[in-house]
This record gives C-alpha cells, sequence and structure tokens, in this order.
C-alpha cells in the first residue's frame, strides 16, 4: 500500500519541484541520523559527521532512484543509507591500515579531547558544591526552545554583574529577584530557568572555556 | 529537528547531554559515547523521567497555596455547571486552527487595556501572542510564547505594570479582564448556540478558569475571568470591544477599568462570569489557612495532655502564617 509520503515524493519527481524536494531531504533529516545511530549502535560525532553527510547523500540518491515499484520509501531509503554508510566503513578501514590517515590530526584533538573532560569533571564538582547535579539539571531543564535561550540569555548577562556573581558564590543561591528586576525579566521566568541560569554563572566564573565555547 | 550535544554524564541505563542551548537531556545510552564527546541526536532518543517533579520547590510551595484556593473556587463553578447540557462537552472536541503546523486550541485574551490574546496549544502552552490595540503594541510580550497560560497572564501583567498602565494609587481599580475561548471551528453560530455557549462550561473550560483564578494570588489586580466563542470574539474586534465586555452585553466602546468600576455591572458580569477581588482572595487563602490551624489545634487538644500550653502554641503559629501571607501578597 502506497503511503502519503510515497505519493508525495512522484509527484514531487513528476513535477521536478526542486524547492520540495529541498524541503523534503531538511525535513527527513532527524529521519536518516536515527537510521545512522541504529546501524552503528552510537551516536554521530559532531566533529566527525563525514558519517551524516554521507547518510545524506544517499537519501537523497534513494530519492532518485525511488520509484512505485520500489514499495515503501521509507524502508527503501533506509536500505540505501545503511549500504552507503557500510561502504564508508570498510573504506575507511583499508585507508586505516595502509597508513593514508594523518595520525597527527588526531593526536591533537585527542588532547582537547582530555581537555574537555577534565573540566567537565571539574563542572560537576562544582555544581556539587551548590548542591546540584547533571541529573537535576536535566529534569529541570526548562524544555521549550524559547524557554532554554532565554535562560541561556540571561546567564551569561548575569554573569557580567559582579555582585549577583557574588550573591551566587556566597550564598550558593541564585539572586531571582535582582535578575528579575535587572534584566526586565518577570519571576516567573527567573525562577523557572533558575537552574539553567546557575549553571551558565558557574561556567563563565569558573573559566571553563571549552564549555562555554560549546553554549556560545 | 536535529539536536547537538556534549556528553557531561554516562549513568547505567542513559547519557546526560548538555546541549548546544546550555541545558540538559537525558537521551538513550548508547555504545562509545565518553564523557566530552559531541553527538548528534534526535527527539526519539530522550528519555523522559516521570517521576521526577518537573517543579521546584518553591513552586511545589505556590501550588499548595493554589490549591487551597482552587478548593474554594470549585463550590463556585460546581454551581454553574450544574444546570449545563453534557453535550455542550463537544464544543472543544472539533479545533481547526493551526499557527506554524501547531494545533491551537485556545484563545485567551486578556484585556488590561493594553489588549492582548495569548493562542495556546493543547498542552497549555502559549504558541503565539497578539497585540490588539495600540497600547499594546508598546510593550514587547514576546516573551511569554513558551509558558504556561496562566504564567503567561502573569508575565503580562508584570509587564504592564513596569510599562505603568497598572495604577499603583488605586490597586482596587485595578482589572484584568480574562476571556477563554475555544478554537473550535464552528463558524455558523445560531442565535440559541450562543446561549449555549455562553454558559458552556466545558471541563477544558473550567480548568483553565482554575488556573488563571489560581494565578490571581499573586498578582496585585482583581481577575475577572470569562468565556466567549470564536464568533463573539470577531465581533467584539470589530467594534474593538474587549470580548469579556461584549459577551456582557456591551456594545459600545469601554474599558475594562470603566466597567469594573460600576457595582451593577460587575454583577451582569457575574452570570457569566466570576470576578476575583483581591482582597477577597487574600481573605479566602486566610481563612482557609486559619480553619486547617483550627482542625490541627484541635487534633492537638484532643492529643495533648496540657490543652492550655498548647493553645498558646497555635496562636503564634497563626500570627506568624498570616504575617506570610501578607508578605507574598506584595
Amino acid at each position: 500500500m502506497r503511503t502519503e509520503l510515497d505519493n508525495k515524493i512522484i509527484q514531487i519527481k513528476s513535477t521536478d519541484n526542486k524547492e520540495q524536494m529541498n524541503r523534503l531531504i531538511e525535513d527527513y533529516q532527524p529521519f536518516v541520523l536515527n537510521v545512522i545511530t541504529a546501524l552503528k549502535k552510537s551516536y554521530v560525532d559532531v566533529d566527525n559527521d563525514d558519517e551524516f553527510s554521507i547518510g545524506l547523500m544517499a537519501f537523497y540518491e534513494a530519492l532518485e532512484k525511488y520509484n512505485e515499484a520500489r514499495g515503501d520509501f521509507l524502508s527503501f531509503a533506509r536500505l540505501v543509507i545503511q549500504s552507503r554508510i557500510k561502504d564508508y566503513w570498510s573504506q575507511q578501514k583499508y585507508e586505516y591500515t595502509t597508513n593514508l590517515r594523518e595520525d597527527t590530526v588526531i593526536e591533537e584533538n585527542f588532547d582537547e579531547k582530555v581537555l574537555l573532560r577534565k573540566e567537565i569533571e571539574d563542572f560537576e564538582k562544582v555544581l556539587n558544591s551548590f548542591g546540584l547535579s547533571f541529573e537535576q539539571l536535566a529534569d529541570r531543564s526548562p524544555k521549550h526552545a524559547d524557554t532554554q535561550k532565554r535562560a541561556k540569555k540571561i546567564g551569561l548577562q548575569a554573569a557580567e554583574q559582579e555582585d549577583l556573581m557574588t550573591h551566587l558564590y556566597t550564598k550558593k543561591r541564585l539572586p531571582v529577584t535582582q535578575i528579575s528586576r535587572r534584566f526586565k525579566v518577570s519571576l516567573v521566568i527567573v525562577k523557572r530557568s533558575k537552574i539553567t541560569i546557575t549553571s551558565v554563572m558557574i561556567i563563565v566564573k569558573e573559566k571553563f572555556s571549552r564549555i562555554l565555547e560549546w553554549i556560545e | 529537528m536535529i539536536k547537538k550535544g556534549l556528553v557531561v554524564k554516562l549513568t547505567q541505563d542513559h547519557i546526560i547531554v548538555m546541549t548546544d542551548q546550555g541545558d540538559y537531556e537525558r537521551i538513550a545510552r548508547r555504545e562509545k559515547a565518553d564523557i566530552g564527546l559531541k553527538i548528534m541526536y534526535t527527539e526519539k532518543d530522550l528519555i523522559f523521567n516521570p517521576q521526577i517533579a518537573s517543579y521546584s520547590k518553591s513552586y511545589r510551595k505556590y501550588f499548595v497555596a493554589a490549591s487551597i484556593v482552587f478548593v474554594l473556587i470549585m463550590g463556585l463553578i460546581l454551581q454553574s455547571t450544574l444546570y449545563t447540557d453534557p453535550e455542550q462537552n463537544l464544543v472543544s472536541e472539533n479545533i481547526e486552527s493551526t499557527e506554524q503546523g501547531v494545533k491551537i486550541t485556545t484563545i485567551i485574551a486578556v484585556d488590561i487595556n493594553p489588549s492582548f490574546q495569548l493562542m495556546a496549544d493543547v498542552n497549555d502552552t502559549v504558541v503565539k501572542v497578539r497585540s490588539m490595540n495600540d497600547d499594546a503594541k508598546t510593550i514587547d510580550v514576546s516573551s511569554v510564547v513558551g509558558l504556561n497560560i496562566e504564567e503567561a497572564i502573569e508575565h503580562i501583567v508584570y509587564l504592564a505594570d513596569e510599562a505603568g498602565f497598572i495604577d499603583t494609587t488605586d490597586e482596587a481599580a485595578n482589572y484584568v479582564l480574562v476571556t477563554i475561548i475555544m478554537a473550535d471551528d464552528q463558524s455558523e453560530v445560531d442565535e440559541e448556540s450562543y446561549a449555549a455557549d455562553l454558559k458552556a462550561n466545558t471541563s477544558k473550560v473550567n480548568e483553565l478558569r482554575e488556573k488563571v483564578q489560581n494565578s490571581a494570588i499573586v498578582g496585585k489586580v482583581n481577575f475577572a475571568v470569562t468565556t466567549a466563542t470564536k464568533e463573539q470574539l470577531k465581533e467584539a474586534e470589530l467594534k474593538k470591544i474587549p470580548v469579556g465586555l461584549y459577551v456582557s452585553g456591551i456594545k459600545k466602546e469601554m474599558t475594562v477599568k470603566d466597567y469594573f468600576s460600576k457595582e451593577e455591572q460587575k454583577e451582569v458580569f457575574k452570570e457569566n462570569g466570576k470576578v476575583i477581588d483581591k482582597n477577597a482572595l487574600k481573605d479566602a487563602v486566610r481563612e482557609a489557612k486559619e480553619k486547617n490551624e483550627k482542625n490541627e489545634k484541635k487534633e492537638k487538644k484532643e492529643k495533648s495532655p496540657n490543652p492550655g500550653n498548647s493553645q498558646k502554641e497555635n496562636q503564634g503559629q497563626s500570627q506568624q502564617n498570616r504575617g506570610n501571607g501578607k508578605g507574598k501578597g506584595q
């Protein structure tokens, strides 16, 4: 049985609508990522996202090759993505064993990783001294994208104000009322984003530059 | 949407990542996930911990207070639901309006002058806000998007106050008119269903009323809450009358403040809606607290071998609580 998506793809292909085609690829990026993650049994690395690029190309290839006889498009696309990723892996293995890869680059990345890891571990210790943990942060983070963005912004702004920082560190408590007044955000919002604001302020204060770089 | 996360913690069955937005999420555990790794994931990988309350302790305190008010108001609401036809519950069910792919299930008109409209989705999260008059356009309210309805109303009152729209010299004169409109797509509504809709106390509307009324506890204004249909909203907009006043029979331009300054108009409003007087609310909370204390006292009396002492102790406590209540209101 043909799905709505199958019909849509056939229609897009017959009219050769590039814009719709691009939007479709955009919309199905999470699908591509999920296929790779499932195949790999681990997450795709942001710094080394060749696999994701290959997956997207494979998805495009699947779109190009698709016709009614292929049945369900998503099953077909999954097969194409899996096969292209496997091709890439065997090629990589070959390059690795024949020393075609530059080891020095890997070496540098390795140092960076160790330092970042150290920062995260130190960050956790500071959080603990505030009676906070990553678990709590995960369970109480604002879940709406706009609220998240706002919380991060307030945190970065508040980190620039010496007195707010001193208050946070001496009393181990976020000065919610002062933040609400100073940045003209209601108390509800500050209280709601309390944990995220606190964690951002700690990252700035402790000069965890690698973590800061990640959120900025 | 593809998300990017920095692995900060590994537990037995999941991974905690810090997103590039600075917040934290739990995702499914997979092989080779070391601390410090930057990874790509999707909504599908998210793990929610249902056992953990999403509110911090301070919020819980607020909810305790709110639930006291809830009980008090329930009585009033029950009265008005008694004569409603159960078939009217269908009103909230066929919802068609959408905003960027998100279904809008509720529209909330907030008239203080300035006047705003909040559009909320099925989770009662505000997905869009509209400024309805010139005064409203002077205030940037975009930050309410993403909040719950009751938080959004509270935030709007706060912003209006900041912008000087709330009379600080005569707080009793401040009214915030909240009109709840279910975004059902019944474009043709006859006279009869108008009347029916006015009384339509669907469970959903009731629930929202309670929430809105509860949030009055932290405001320094009076709240007036009522309901209207989408058709009435359109007509009221054309005539530039706050929809909550329109359903109370006002057919010419009038401000919320002027309307509620007259006792007889307040009475008319109460036929369809509820007026929550700021002071009445405080009194109600205090009464409820005192009642609680009395009950506690009784229990203690029964248990305590020395009733005299126990009573003294409790009186002190009640005094203290009253003080706390006052502090909160300010």
